[in-house]
């Protein structure tokens, strides 16, 4: 999710401003202050590692793309093995036949 | 084109239901074969049919440990609670593998390979001479509340 912050005449501080657009028909630049002002919403999610020292393997999680949930792990060993786990939610089954997750 | 996002299959719950096709979730062999998100083609989960009929002939993965076709889920059920019902099997394993996969379709081997299930893993999955696990969910494969 991206908006634009325009500072406020008065205030300086930067409001969202929607709707509002950058560059011409033909996809040229037209407000490249406006461009710079372009700031994201979202956060960047972080996989979680865990090792263990005992089992001697690192575990690093998935994360599915579009939800941003956890999709599985990945386990690596210290042999070069790699196991790879995935944890789908369940597929439900409805009027609309979305699957919640994905 | 890429893995399409998870969707069950009305087709075979169509033929299902005007007797043209004797499918039983409980008994049939069950099976996941996985697909690589280099899958391309129209995705029409109204009337594909399933496994090994476009889009579902191509793409599948190949590498070590794996062959085409899939793995069993061994002890499918289909089971109602709570108003809801549920559609699970085993989670299926491959062993000392060397694959890349995307997304799995579970289909019943035993009845024209009718799809049941799309599930895309929302995310590429690689093991490298170890086990690929698709692990479902506590609440089944397939849920219809």
């Amino acid at each position: 999710m991206g908006w634009v912050g325009v500072p406020d005449e008065r205030s300086g501080e930067r409001r969202v401003v929607s709707a509002v657009s950058l560059f011409d028909s033909d996809g040229k630049l037209t407000d490249r202050d406006g461009l710079r002002s372009v700031q994201f919403s979202g956060q960047r999610r972080v996989p979680t590692v865990t090792v263990d020292r005992v089992a001697d393997t690192k575990t690093v999680e998935a994360i599915h793309e579009s939800t941003g949930d956890t999709a599985g792990v990945h386990v690596h060993h210290s042999d070069g093995r790699i196991d790879a786990v995935v944890t789908p939610p369940p597929a439900s089954l409805s009027g609309t036949a979305h699957i919640p997750g994905d | 084109m890429a893995f399409p996002t998870s969707n069950w299959f009305r087709k075979v719950v169509q033929d299902a239901l005007q007797n043209t096709a004797a499918v039983d979730l409980n008994a049939d062999t069950i099976k996941c074969a996985l697909f690589t998100n280099s899958i391309t083609g129209t995705f029409a989960f109204d009337t594909d049919t399933g496994y090994g009929l476009a889009p579902w002939n191509a793409n599948e993965v190949t590498g070590t440990g794996y062959t085409a076709g899939g793995a069993v889920c061994t002890s499918p059920a289909v089971t109602v609670a709570g108003g809801t019902l549920k559609f699970d099997a085993s989670d299926p394993a491959w062993t000392t593998s060397t694959i890349t996969a995307r997304g799995g379709l579970i289909y019943d081997d035993t009845v024209s390979d009718y799809g049941i299930v799309a599930v895309n893993f929302g995310s590429d999955f690689s093991s490298v001479a170890g086990t690929f696990t698709v692990q479902w969910h506590a609440n089944g494969i397939l849920t219809i509340a």
